[in-house]
């Protein structure tokens, strides 16, 4: 695409036009494909009405033949209510709808159709469900009205007692009663032996027996029988003669006596039974019901009965769909989608190919203004995404209620088509606008920016960097929060609140912990600085804001001590490569000067002042030769580049060696040692080269600038965690230097520079023995010249005598 | 007469060691480079070697590197360097001595004369004599109480003998002077143990090319002698 085509606002609306358009497109043809699937065209590749039936109860046609309805029916025609009946059968009519049922129950006895003249079921399909036209419960109420107490007890008791098992409530009128019925009431049972009969002549007798010693004083007596006047009767037997029997007047009682007493509380069911039995009398403790049970109650009984009945429904269309209704429009939608399935899922992938390349196009063209080069971000795309985003599925939400609530209200299949057209229209613009304003977004390098949250942490992020708003905003959030804490504490039921104080405590606590790791890994840092070791900091979690800023810090530090260290050491190693090619360079030249000054001595040379000159040359050359070899080594030891190996030295064995290497030359320069060493073993620690080294430049300066026939001192004396040795000399010619002009490069003490001595020596001796940890002191008093050298005392090795 | 190879960078140094070989009689060959150098030795037969480290083209290391791949002809290196690492890995890579410039011409020789010695004379036609202890070119006898250098007789005294001995029995080890009293005061009484360091030194100046800077008989310091391992 030419970047002018790009640009120009013709090719943005066609891209986007194309995308929404083709976009839609897909989503219909997807949907029609899913319907066709769902209808199993692409399994049976033809219509059942199974399928039709189940589309339409699903979708829901027009109220001429709702399922509620024929419910309704069916349950009319089953209860026998007519006028429901008969209204609704207007709308179940062969003439109004093409749907055809028969109702059957469980015997397979029909019991309501609308299918006339069809004996069996030709119909295209049969559907049986007993899901929703099963008739389940029907429930009634029933009164029924108890008047008497008497006639429960006696006439109507079975009724209560058999009823009770069929209702399953009772309402009394009276509270009373109702309560004794429900929770109890106390009565007191007693429990009665069998009756003893006794017969007394007359009813004053009967009356003034003493029962209660014989039965116990809660005995009860009644006057069962009472005869009062004479009678004669004759009793004829078998073989006809009479008998007179006379009979006095006799009263006959009947006394019970009470075996057990129980005092609790039954039910009223249960008082009713206990009064059937007859060896039990029941007294009711409280008098007001008992007189209200004696007097009768009334009883309003609603009870439940379940009464289950089993209806067979069986729905079926006739092949030929005479009636213009819903079924008829769904089975004609219906052999539309088939006939044309395999169009609609061609045409889904081809469509969804054509929609990928429209959002393609789209997206290279989003966010160009005609008059810019790069593509600019527009206020639509600076609106929050997450506004946006939240957009979204709330249109999807919404979308799927308007779907749903319309698909239950009666539309006719255009109306449908219409309506989900125009709302996956809505949806499909909406989609488009959103990947617009994404790719715009992303063009434009604000993706990010567009988050309003990511915008509002990266100010508090850059806020926290400042120091003073950090603290001030820590100090007031820990304030928050412990207030927050505090008040969730009556609150506990507000869920939402406390989830958010329980949430903010969190983050306190990982900030907490987080302050806790960055000083620790800045306290590290410093730390390994602090030792030397400039080895870059990398903390596993990075550190923000003030940390980050002290991290920087110290690591700026640590780049200007590395630099300056490495530059450091790249000028010494640079200084001691310098001597030692200079002194390298020196040697080759010298070399041939001391042999050709040689070769020249053994010539034959007639003229003495030849010789006189050789020996000049030859001097000086071996001076020459001195002076290199202390140039290197003076440069190395100031630098303390030798590798000083210390270890413990014997005391008196050194004293000893130096004095055996230098008698001889002493005793030639006219010259006496006087040693002074202490008895015991003494060790220091020393390197034994480089403490040769020493002594024999302060020995060789003795022997060369003492004056002869003076005596030189050398005492050992040891301090308290270190020995000094002390040399002494008178010098042969005056001193005007100090000591530390002396330990100078390159002084001489004498000034004529006659002798041979580059100057060095001192300087060498004085760095050399700081390498051993030791201490060169002169001092200068008129012509005593005087050498204190110090070494630390060190522990005697473990084998003395034999070491390697 | 045996043929010396000198070879250094230097035309002055190789004239001036040529001028004092040939005085002592011994017929020279000349080289300014390893590579020339490896030449001679290559084509013309050669007794001993004086090579220079430091030369352009190929330096002495390498080159006597290479000449040890097929020669066991004595090398001694000329080397200005004076530290202990190059002397150290001279010798390790096969070089039988060294010499440091500037160097006196009478050390040369004296070195050179001692290669050759070993060189030709001693070799490993030598029976092994059981008797005999050897460190780098000294023989001691103990038995009949002689001592050779590069197989000429060096006279000892009987004190200096038997601390040569004493030391050539354990090369490397640090004898303290009093170790060293102690273990030959039996055979020689000598006066007092502070003498060890002048025998020491009057040993020293007998063996040594270069008494000033000995290669067999060390002084630690502080702690006493040793025979340095050749």
């Amino acid at each position: 695409m030419s970047n002018q085509l790009k640009k120009s606002l013709a090719a943005r609306i066609a891209a986007i036009v194309a995308a929404v358009v083709l976009l839609w497109l897909t989503v219909c043809f997807g949907i029609l494909t899913i319907l066709c699937i769902h209808l199993g065209a692409f399994t049976d590749g033809q219509l059942s009405a199974v399928q039709m039936l189940s589309l339409t109860y699903f979708s829901e046609g027009d109220s001429n033949h709702s399922q509620d309805d024929l419910s309704a029916y069916v349950e009319a025609a089953v209860n026998g209510s007519e006028d429901l009946r008969a209204m609704l059968q207007k709308q179940f009519s062969p003439e109004a709808t093409n749907l055809r049922f028969t109702v059957t129950d469980e015997n397979g006895e029909v019991i309501v159709t609308n299918n006339t003249g069809l004996t069996e079921q030709t119909a295209m399909a049969s559907l049986y469900t007993d899901l929703y036209l099963t008739t389940h419960h029907f429930r009634y109420k029933v009164q029924k009205v108890f008047s008497s107490y008497n006639q429960i007890v006696t006439t109507d008791l079975t009724q209560f007692l058999q009823s009770r098992a069929d209702y399953s409530h009772w309402y009394f009128t009276s509270d009373a009663v109702n309560n004794a019925y429900r929770s109890g009431m106390f009565v007191t049972i007693q429990t009665m032996l069998p009756a003893d009969r006794l017969t007394f002549p007359d009813r004053e007798t009967a009356e003034q027996f003493d029962y209660a010693s014989r039965y116990g004083p809660e005995a009860v007596w009644e006057i069962v029988e009472e005869t009062t006047a004479e009678s004669t009767t004759t009793t004829t037997n078998a073989d006809g003669y009479g008998t007179p029997n006379s009979t006095h007047p006799t009263v006959t009682v009947e006394v019970r006596q009470i075996s057990e007493t129980e005092h609790t509380m039954i039910s009223l069911s249960q008082y009713y039974e206990e009064m059937q039995k007859s060896d039990r009398i029941i007294t009711i403790d409280d008098p007001a019901l008992a007189q209200e049970l004696a007097n009768g109650i009334d009883v309003t009984i609603v009870g439940e009965t379940e009464e289950t009945t089993r209806y067979d429904v069986c729905l079926y269309l006739p092949p030929e769909l005479t009636v213009q209704d819903a079924y008829a429009e769904s089975i004609r939608m219906g052999e539309l989608a088939i006939a044309n399935r395999y169009i609609f899922l061609g045409g889904v992938f081809v469509l969804v190919l054509l929609t990928i390349t429209a959002m393609i196009a789209l997206c290279k063209v989003a966010g160009y203004v005609s008059d810019y080069e790069m593509p600019v971000c527009g206020w639509t795309h600076r609106i929050p995404y997450e506004l946006l985003l939240c957009l979204c599925p709330a249109a999807g939400y919404l979308l799927i209620v308007i779907l749903d609530e319309m698909f239950y209200m009666g539309f006719s299949w255009t109306g449908r088509a219409v309506l989900v057209g125009g709302l996956m229209l809505c949806g499909s613009a909406l989609a488009v606008f959103m990947l617009y304003t994404t790719a715009v977004r992303v063009k434009t390098h604000h993706f990010w920016d567009g988050f309003f949250t990511v915008r509002v942490l990266r100010l508090l992020y850059r806020l926290c960097s400042s120091r003073a708003v950090a603290c001030i905003a820590l100090i007031i959030g820990a304030a928050v929060l412990f207030i927050a804490n505090v008040l969730m504490l009556p609150n506990t039921n507000v869920v939402l609140f406390m989830l958010l104080i329980l949430m903010l405590d969190g983050w306190a606590l990982l900030g907490a912990i987080y302050c806790i790791y960055a000083f620790e890994v800045l306290r590290q840092y410093a730390k390994r600085l602090e030792q030397g070791d400039y080895s870059p900091l990398e903390p596993s979690v990075p550190l923000i804001g003030v940390f980050r800023s002290y991290a920087e810090s110290l690591m700026q530090i640590n780049a200007g001590i590395g630099a300056a260290v490495a530059k450091q050491t790249k000028a010494e190693r640079m200084r001691t490569a310098l001597i030692t090619n200079v002194s390298h360079d020196l040697k080759t030249p010298l070399t041939s000067i001391v042999n050709y000054v040689d070769l020249m001595k053994r010539e034959p040379v007639e003229n003495p002042a030849v010789a006189e000159y050789l020996e000049v040359l030859e001097r000086q050359s071996a001076r020459l030769k001195k002076l290199t070899e202390d140039l290197v080594e003076a440069s190395k030891a100031s630098t303390g580049n030798l590798s000083v190996d210390l270890q413990p030295t014997n005391v008196q064995v050194l004293v000893e060696q130096l004095m055996g290497e230098y008698d001889a030359r002493f005793a030639a320069a006219n010259l006496t040692a006087v040693v002074d060493m202490p008895d015991e073993d003494l060790y220091v620690s020393a390197d034994s080269r480089l403490i040769w080294r020493v002594f024999d430049n302060l020995l060789g300066n003795i022997r060369k600038y003492a004056m002869g026939g003076t005596r030189v001192y050398f005492d050992v004396v040891r301090g308290e965690d270190s020995v000094s040795f002390t040399l002494r000399n008178i010098s042969e010619s005056a001193l005007h230097l100090s000591p530390e002009e002396l330990t100078e490069r390159f002084v001489r003490g004498d000034d004529s520079r006659n002798t041979e001595g580059s100057g060095l020596g001192l300087s060498i001796a004085k760095d050399l023995i700081r390498l051993q940890n030791g201490t060169l002191e002169l001092r200068i008093d008129g012509d005593l010249f005087k050498a204190e050298v110090t070494l630390p005392i060190v522990a005697p090795p473990a084998d003395p005598d034999m070491t390697q | 007469m045996e043929t010396i190879l000198i070879c250094d960078d230097e035309k002055d140094i190789v004239s001036a060691l040529q001028i004092y070989l040939k005085a002592e009689g011994y017929h020279t060959l000349t080289a300014y480079n390893g590579r020339q150098a490896l030449e001679i030795v290559r084509n013309e037969a050669v007794q001993l070697v004086l090579m220079d480290i430091m030369m352009p083209e190929m330096d002495g290391i390498t080159a006597m590197t290479e000449i040890r791949s097929f020669s066991n002809v004595p090398v001694i290196l000329l080397t200005a360097k004076s530290e202990d690492s190059d002397k150290i890995l001279g010798l390790n890579v096969g070089a039988d001595d060294y010499i440091t410039k500037p160097f006196l011409p009478v050390e040369v020789v004296a070195r050179v004369k001692s290669q050759l010695r070993r060189y030709l004379r001693l070799g490993s036609a030598a029976p092994k004599n059981p008797d005999l202890l050897t460190v780098g070119s000294i023989a001691l006898n103990e038995k009949e109480k002689t001592v050779t250098m590069d197989g000429e007789p060096i006279s000892l005294t009987p004190t200096e003998f038997s601390i040569l001995a004493l030391m050539m029995h354990s090369p490397g080890t640090v004898f303290s002077p009093r170790s060293i009293y102690s273990a030959i005061r039996n055979e020689n009484p000598i006066g007092a143990e502070n003498t060890i360091a002048v025998h020491i030194r009057h040993l020293r100046e007998k063996i040594e090319v270069n008494p000033a800077e000995p290669r067999y008989i060390k002084v630690v310091w502080g702690q006493g002698y040793k025979l340095e391992k050749q």
